[in-house]
């Protein structure tokens, strides 16, 4: 059981070590780290000095929304991935069911052996931010696509006011529908396939998981990312995340395929 | 290795396909969007696998290099056996585009046309904000792109490929000289016309160019499917 502070923690959560060896192993796979591409853009802000103003307001869209557009990546400084101690449950009050409890403490014990994206399925959501590789917001009308460097894959959150489908087959990354509450960006989402990983730890999720996020870009430069991860199936209530992530500015995505042997690197555990 | 649930969203689709038809038929006018171009918004798919078997499906004479062909050939005496598909990996550019079965939604924004691909959550961006190509980009298995307007036909040009992608299942080969020319129209409502150039002097003695036609689907989820080694 992990009782720290209260279930709503300011990022940063996570604090705690990092199998150092994974982390090496990650650093050196990482596409980023081998080139970077400069891409400036029009629209970022600037301090005198021409570089840019990562404190300046957030942008908004023409509607009057924050435009949460941008390349964004995991704050800096914490532990890459979210296969330290505790996961990302490293700070907040997780109340197991019995039995995903047993089944977390067996994979956390294992070193997350056995995580979906040893053979390259998607990571689900909470674990596909948490990774060093960042991932890229495109706001449209009706449709905010989220596109992740890590496996080159993406996401779609609707925000045409549609309903969940009745009959849809579950997927990794479920069905997402997103709203605005004054300045935060709330999506919904539910319809996963039973059994992703919220982390690298081995955080069970069941089918019966309803996630919430809520968006919040602070300024120019940060976003922040409550996660509330509701799975009565795996756990007795509901438990908070909150992660924070800074703006590569005027740069692009790198892609990141997962070549399996490749790409041994991801094979954390063993 | 094996498709997990490729079978259930296969499935869903082509009942949602049957219920919905595809459209076409009454060749409603193009949808513009406010800046006059072309909306190309959408869910595509080719509508025949043939390209993706073999890209220039006949109508064309492949001008192979040497040992272009000579590659080709030995590819199609292994039935294929070896294309990146076998392993999970992508397709690469324009096969990506080409099966039947895997659906793309075309998402239009000021800066980029993305697609996003039914097949393994892929997806490929094509900039329109008029940047150029880096000057030395790094192989990758769906290359650089940069887009344009040629009035109502959307210009996208790829290069960056890495060689181990082939041009279609059968095994049309490309060197990392390769430069892929896509020129989206969209004809009707319902259809859509892309020419897809190959120029790629270390492979083929001149560019090539085949014409594959996408239909619109309605109504109906991209869906997931995803690739999982085992």
């Amino acid at each position: 059981m992990f009782i720290l502070r209260d279930s709503v923690t300011p990022w940063p959560v996570e604090v705690k070590s990092v199998a150092t060896g994974v982390a090496l192993l990650l650093v050196l796979a990482s596409p980023a780290v081998a080139q970077w591409l400069n891409v400036p853009q029009a629209t970022t802000p600037r301090t005198p000095d021409g570089k840019p103003d990562l404190i300046a307001p957030a942008p908004r869209t023409p509607d009057g929304k924050p435009d949460l557009s941008g390349i964004w990546q995991r704050t800096r400084g914490v532990p890459p991935t979210s296969g330290g101690a505790d996961g990302i449950g490293a700070g907040v009050e997780v109340l197991f069911q019995p039995w995903a409890e047993a089944l977390y403490k067996a994979r956390a014990e294992n070193n997350g052996k056995g995580t979906p994206s040893e053979r390259c399925l998607p990571h689900g959501i909470t674990k596909a931010v948490s990774v060093p590789e960042p991932f890229k917001i495109v706001p449209t009308p009706g449709l905010v696509v989220i596109l992740h460097e890590e496996f080159n894959h993406h996401r779609q959150i609707f925000t045409d006011g549609r309903r969940m489908p009745e009959r849809r087959a579950p997927t990794w990354l479920g069905y997402s529908r997103g709203t605005w509450e004054g300045d935060t960006f709330v999506v919904d989402t539910t319809g996963f396939v039973n059994d992703t990983w919220l982390d690298f730890r081995g955080h069970p999720a069941t089918d019966a998981l309803h996630l919430v996020e809520r968006y919040r870009r602070r300024d120019f430069g940060h976003l922040e990312i409550q996660f509330t991860i509701d799975d009565p199936k795996a756990y007795r209530r509901p438990w908070n995340v909150t992660m924070g992530f800074d703006l590569l500015p005027d740069t692009e995505l790198i892609e990141h395929i997962c070549e399996n042997e490749r790409d041994a690197a991801h094979l954390v555990g063993k | 290795m094996k498709s997990v649930f490729a079978r259930w969203i296969a499935g869903g689709l082509s009942i949602a396909l049957l219920m919905c038809g595809v459209a076409g038929a009454q060749a409603p006018e193009v949808p513009r969007r406010p800046d006059g171009r072309p909306d190309l918004s959408g869910i595509w798919r080719s509508t025949s696998s043939r390209y993706l078997t073999d890209l220039s499906a006949g109508s064309v004479q492949v001008p192979f290099q040497p040992g272009a062909a000579a590659l080709y050939k030995q590819r199609l005496a292994n039935k294929g056996q070896g294309r990146p598909s076998e392993r999970c990996l992508p397709r690469g550019v324009p096969s990506m585009m080409l099966a039947r079965q895997h659906p793309w939604k075309f998402v239009q924004t000021p800066d980029a046309v993305i697609i996003l691909f039914h097949d393994s959550l892929h997806y490929r961006q094509i900039f329109t904000d008029g940047r150029p190509f880096p000057a030395d980009p790094s192989p990758t298995w769906l290359g650089y792109s940069i887009g344009r307007w040629d009035g109502d036909t959307l210009v996208a040009e790829t290069i960056g490929l890495t060689e181990e992608t082939w041009l279609d299942e059968g095994g049309h080969p490309h060197s990392e000289a390769l430069r892929v020319t896509e020129r989206f129209r969209r004809r009707t409502a319902g259809t859509m016309d892309v020419d897809v150039t190959i120029d790629d002097p270390m492979a083929y003695t001149r560019p090539w160019t085949v014409t594959v036609r996408f239909e619109l689907v309605r109504n109906a989820d991209l869906g997931e499917d995803v690739c999982a080694v085992s």
